[in-house]
């Protein structure tokens, strides 16, 4: 089990890596330069360029601004923007909790409805429950996001303006817990529909296999009723690929959403990110990248170490497989 | 046994049992008009080849068909028609008076608990219980006891059988188990330790059996009557002396003559000629086809069962032969 923990965070330490050096050299390549945002006269002056360049370290070889990078990175200091100055870190540190709120309230939102639905319609195989939650799960995941984010912000700002973030500016939780959740629902809805209509397909799939089983037959043969056979007996093999999928579509709500937070105007880090590129910050958009791969592998890494309590026999796989390679 | 019991009012009575299956093309009949009774403390075999319908028969008894398979007919267990039951009431009945042991042991149990907490899911604080601890290790069980983490992947088929047997036998103690080849997939030692672990319950609790398979050796030595069926039809069924000294039907008959025990050994074993696909869907008699004393009438109508001796028989040609 240590082996397995060692294993999986060292993969994430070396992913992290991997993509820090790809941001990296990506942005290096591209056109992109910060020297471009100068005012046209200072541009256009060779003289003043390059100056604006060995300021800002531009002009020494990719190699020393790589591993400066990297190791100031490590230390938590990701640069300062070019926009404004200020240090990356804190304008990250002010739009990521944003951005973790409002996907941890997605994915609550997500998670809740298709663990429900997604058992209820087993249960209720072929009936009403079941059809509702077919057509349903369809619809949510065959309707556009941003188009929903749009109608949603029309048709509810028009009846109820205060479920929405007003124009003044976004309330934080630690400002006013109530207003800043009043005006999170609504995105977050929005945000959690698609989620949750992956999820309770994916649980419904795997739990109506489960049911035709064997040892459901024998537990049902027992005298069990539906409920307590699928919680006692079905649910916890079924839960394994919902867990994979879980895993990834909760690391893409919890690491900003460009559309949602766009429509809605919550500065969260997809906000950032958006914001930092169209100004060609790369400082920035670099650090905003980072942030947002680092959520979505720290989620995967806790979906890893989930499966080993969820289903016992991946643990146990996990050791028969390390024996295996060490003889 | 089975004299002694046949005066007193059955245990089950099963009549004109239909089981239908959802196909592409509609329905697929898999169980056909099926009658038999089963006496207290009697053992009931029921042979056929695999598709004949015989695992369908108990999955229909205990009400557990899957979705969209359709089930007609009476089921009077106990005096009561289980048919007719609602799924609250079947509750109440499955596990505690009618018991089922299903065909496959590694795949019976939950795969991602541990053994010993499945067994106390279902015996409760009596496995703390001396006496029971004592069966239990008594039917090699020890190790199950011994090793409360272990996840059923940890044991062989042999001892999860034994384990879902005690669960299915010692949990209630049920008037009927309906054992659905449970030794099919056990090697042969192992069958052995299984078939007498069953033989001793039943001589202990006193509770009846229906026994499933397609192995006539083991239908011999260990039941009291056997039912032959074939195409989802119960054909012939008759007393195991009865059946294997004077077979009447002539599937029963092709089936015994094919068992490797009675042949020769310095002769090649006999197979039944043809196959038996799609015999569940003929209107007539479902061996017509590979029958030798088929007639026309064979191929129109399935005869009603008459008594012949002490079997009761589902062939024009044995009523016939009887009528000369």
């Amino acid at each position: 089990m240590t082996n397995y923990l060692v294993r999986r965070v060292l993969g994430v330490v070396v992913v992290m890596f991997a993509v820090v050096t790809g941001l990296f050299l990506l942005l290096h390549a591209s056109p992109v330069s910060p020297v471009n945002q100068l005012a046209p006269q200072v541009a256009a002056d060779p003289v003043a360029r390059a100056a604006v360049e060995h300021r800002m370290g531009l002009d020494r070889p990719l190699v020393t601004q790589y591993l400066d990078y990297v190791g100031d990175a490590l230390r938590g200091d990701f640069g300062t923007s070019l926009y404004d100055g200020s240090p990356v870190a804190d304008q990250i540190g002010r739009a990521l909790p944003i951005s973790l709120e409002l996907g941890l309230l997605a994915s609550v939102f997500a998670v809740i409805p298709a663990t429900a639905l997604g058992a209820w319609s087993v249960l209720r195989r072929g009936g009403v429950v079941d059809h509702g939650t077919r057509v349903l799960s369809v619809l949510a995941m065959s309707l556009p996001g941003y188009w929903l984010a749009v109608i949603a912000l029309v048709v509810v700002g028009d009846s109820h303006p205060d479920l929405l973030p007003n124009a003044g500016g976004f309330v934080t939780f630690t400002e006013d817990p109530a207003t800043n959740l009043k005006v999170l629902v609504l995105p977050a809805i929005v945000l959690a529909l698609a989620t949750f209509a992956m999820l309770t397909r994916s649980l419904r799939g795997g739990l109506a296999d489960a049911m035709a089983s064997d040892h459901v037959l024998f537990a049902r043969a027992m005298g069990g009723s539906r409920l307590l056979t699928l919680r006692r007996v079905a649910l916890r093999g079924a839960l394994v690929p919902t867990l994979t999928v879980a895993g990834v579509l909760i690391g893409g709500l919890l690491s900003g959403t460009v559309l949602i937070e766009n429509v809605f105007q919550i500065p969260g880090i997809g906000q950032l990110m958006v914001t930092a590129f169209q100004r060609q910050d790369y400082p920035l958009a670099l650090g905003a990248c980072v942030a947002t791969s680092a959520i979505f592998l720290l989620l995967n890494l806790v979906v890893d170490l989930l499966y080993p309590l969820v289903d016992p026999r991946t643990a146990a796989g996990v050791t028969r497989d390390k024996l295996g390679r060490a003889a | 046994m089975t004299n002694a019991s046949t005066a007193e009012e059955p245990l089950l009575r099963v009549r004109d049992l239909d089981v239908g299956y959802r196909g592409p093309f509609g329905p697929v009949p898999a169980v056909r008009g099926v009658c038999f009774d089963v006496a207290p403390g009697e053992i009931l075999g029921l042979v056929g080849e695999s598709g004949s319908g015989k695992s369908s028969v108990c999955t229909a008894l205990m009400g557990l068909l899957p979705d969209g398979a359709t089930r007609t007919g009476g089921i009077e267990f106990q005096g009561e028609d289980l048919a007719a039951m609602r799924e609250r009431d079947l509750r109440r009945v499955r596990g505690r008076r009618l018991a089922l042991v299903p065909q496959q042991p590694m795949t019976s149990l939950a795969p991602t608990t541990p053994v010993l907490r499945q067994l106390r899911w279902y015996l409760g604080d009596r496995l703390d219980d001396v006496e029971v601890r004592e069966t239990l290790i008594g039917i090699g069980l020890g190790p199950v006891l011994d090793r409360p983490r272990d996840l059923p992947g940890s044991f062989s088929g042999g001892q999860l059988q034994r384990v879902v047997i005690a669960i299915a036998v010692l949990a209630h103690e049920p008037a009927l188990l309906l054992a659905d080849e449970p030794t099919t997939t056990l090697d042969a030692t192992v069958q052995a330790q299984v078939l007498r672990l069953l033989l001793t319950l039943r001589d202990k609790l006193g509770l009846a059996m229906v026994y499933v398979s397609h192995d006539l050796a083991v239908v011999s030595t260990i039941c009291d009557r056997v039912g032959v069926m074939y195409g989802g039809r119960l054909v012939e069924t008759a007393p195991v002396r009865e059946l294997f000294a004077a077979p009447r039907h002539p599937y029963t008959r092709a089936l015994i003559a094919a068992m490797p025990a009675t042949t020769p050994a310095d002769r090649p074993l006999r197979a039944v000629e043809g196959s038996a696909e799609g015999a569940n869907l003929l209107p007539g008699c479902p061996f017509a086809p590979r029958c030798p004393h088929v007639a026309d009438v064979c191929r129109e109508r399935m005869p009603a069962a008459v008594r012949h001796g002490a079997a009761d028989v589902r062939c024009h040609w044995v009523d016939r032969e009887a009528g000369r």
